[in-house]
């Protein structure tokens, strides 16, 4: 255990002054703030009716924009540019000649990412929370001060977006490793993106086994498609956990048999 | 005791394209061995391959006495190594860079300060790796693979690049490391002088094969027997005769001998009987036998 916090503590100091910090803190204040703006502008819109909770709304229109393309995007980003610090500086030839196994290597590798996404959502909730209240106090017709966001549901919205998240960081992750031009998974992901709103507004069924689909799906759910839950995983959910383990597989023994940096 | 053992190593990148063939080095525990080889002969194939870089399915390498595959971890904590470049972040500082490497060797934290002051980095430890010069670079890199002190060092042409004083300065490290704490140093170069004053033992590599391997001195005496002297007279045939009969038989050539000698005193001798016979002498020229030459001629045959 010892080991790992050393060895996850380098992967900290190697990301010292990267754009990758910036991506977590930035990332995490971009939707808060964007939908802060629009309530503060379109405010006259959005004065709640009476017994009506305009946290509510708050949240709507916050995680919808998480969900759309912005989450997935982002852990795509920080995946390339965790990876890039490798890549650019030619420093996996020096890595790999430490006494470290490699497959260490690559798990410490998967539990810092782990790590600064788990970052953004802890980050996410204090930002939002805040620019709500924020908000409220500017203006107090939109009635913010005067009631409480759903902390439950918050939480369980972010453990949720995190499930979620995690088959397109293993694509991603699998990706990363395999080609240094980081051009080349960003593509993907944008092409991703193209497709799976192209699947939502088709009303195609398949959308549930599209993993940039997941995001979205966790805050609104495709009506057209039977939600199955496996206990508090809707079906999406459980798939991304499977994309997850199969992706995860496939970069490890790539990583371990293949890969020489 | 030997310390880098390969038997028979051949590697190729593409099936039938052997880069190396028949690799059978051997460093001596305690030497400073220069791998000297032209550019593209293999010598930084050879130490990806020593370091595990490089995919090698025969158990023929061996270091410290064990096979590299069964024994990595162990032979890797007692190694350090530098790569062409050196592998750096360069948004980093210099002190964070070797911090990296000491958690993951697990080293004590003074070691950091102890490999600073060894390569004269302590005063731009805290300034970004970009900022520095070539030379920076190239001695954090040494510290990097000095941190935990190894027993063995291996370096892929660590002067590569450097001007003058900054080849003196790594020659002069590297030479305290193997007398002080008696490191073995496995160096390559592409250049002989760069590395002649401090090698005890050298392989020489030509395209992918060992054409040399031994003590610096057995080299030395090479480039002696291989001493020559071109002579143009007024009678070649009859210069050739007379030298014939004291000493080593010249060649004839066009218009010229080609004597072979082992000492100057053996010129002054040539040169005296040919006066003392009325053989008037045009030209004496000593051939280019230095060290670099004897290199460049192993390395085209």
């Amino acid at each position: 255990m010892q080991n790992v916090i050393r060895n996850v503590g380098t992967e900290f100091i190697k990301s010292k002054k990267t754009f990758a910090w910036w991506l977590v803190i930035l990332g995490a204040a971009f939707m808060p703030v964007f939908v802060s703006f629009v309530f503060l502008s379109k405010w006259k819109h959005l004065i709640p009716q009476q017994g009506h909770n305009p946290w509510d709304d708050f949240t709507e229109m916050s995680w919808k924009g998480m969900g759309f393309l912005y989450t997935p995007l982002f852990i795509v980003l920080l995946t390339c540019l965790f990876f890039n610090i490798e890549h650019k500086n030619n420093t996996w030839k020096h890595i790999f000649t430490l006494p470290i196994l490699k497959s260490s290597i690559y798990l410490n590798k998967l539990l810092t990412l782990l790590i600064f996404i788990a970052l953004f959502y802890i980050l996410y909730i204090p930002i939002w929370i805040g620019c709500g209240f924020l908000v409220g106090f500017i203006k107090p017709q939109l009635q913010l001060t005067n009631h409480a966001p759903d902390y439950i549901s918050l939480l369980s919205l972010c453990f949720h977006s995190f499930i979620a998240s995690l088959g397109v960081l293993a694509i991603h992750f699998w990706l990363s490793i395999r080609f240094k031009n980081m051009i080349i998974p960003i593509a993907i992901a944008i092409v991703g993106g193209i497709i799976w709103v192209a699947l939502y507004q088709g009303r195609v069924e398949e959308i549930t086994y599209f993993p940039y689909a997941y995001n979205y799906s966790t805050v609104n759910p495709p009506y057209w498609v039977e939600q199955k839950m496996f206990g508090i995983f809707p079906q999406h959910e459980m798939l991304s956990i499977l994309y997850f383990i199969l992706f995860s597989a496939l970069s490890y023994r790539y990583f371990i048999k293949t890969f020489k940096g | 005791m030997t310390i880098i053992e390969t038997q028979n190593l051949d590697f190729a990148f593409s099936k039938g394209d052997l880069v190396l063939e028949g690799l059978n080095l051997k460093v001596e525990q305690g030497s400073i061995y220069g791998f000297l080889g032209p550019n593209g002969s293999g010598k930084t194939t050879t130490i990806r391959l020593l370091l595990g870089l490089l995919p090698n399915s025969k158990d023929n390498i061996k270091l410290f006495g064990h096979n590299f595959k069964n024994d990595r971890i162990n032979i890797l904590s007692k190694t350090g190594s530098l790569i062409e470049q050196p592998s750096l972040y360069e948004h980093l500082s210099g002190f964070d860079n070797l911090e990296i490497t000491r958690r993951i060797r697990n080293a004590n934290k003074n070691s950091i300060d102890k490999a600073l002051e060894l390569v004269d980095l302590k005063t731009a430890s805290g300034k970004k790796v970009k900022e520095y010069s070539l030379g920076m670079k190239q001695r954090l890199g040494l510290a990097i693979a000095l941190l935990s002190e190894p027993e063995l060092l291996i370096l892929d042409e660590p002067v590569n690049g450097l001007d003058p004083n900054g080849i003196i300065e790594i020659r002069e490290l590297l030479l305290k490391l193997n007398k002080e704490n008696g490191i073995t140093i496995f160096l390559s170069s592409h250049l002989l002088s760069e590395i002649e004053k401090i090698v005890t033992h050298l392989g020489v590599l030509s395209k992918g094969k060992l054409v040399f391997q031994g003590q610096y001195n057995d080299l030395k005496e090479l480039q002696n027997k291989s001493a020559t002297i071109h002579i143009e007279t007024s009678d070649n045939q009859k210069a050739s005769e007379i030298i014939s009969a004291k000493f080593q038989a010249p060649s004839l050539l066009n218009s010229h001998l080609m004597v072979h000698y082992q000492d100057k005193e053996q010129i002054a001798a040539i040169c005296k009987l040919l006066v003392e016979t009325n053989i008037d002498i045009y030209k004496m020229q000593l051939q280019n036998n230095d060290l670099e030459n004897i290199f460049l001629e192993i390395t085209k045959n």
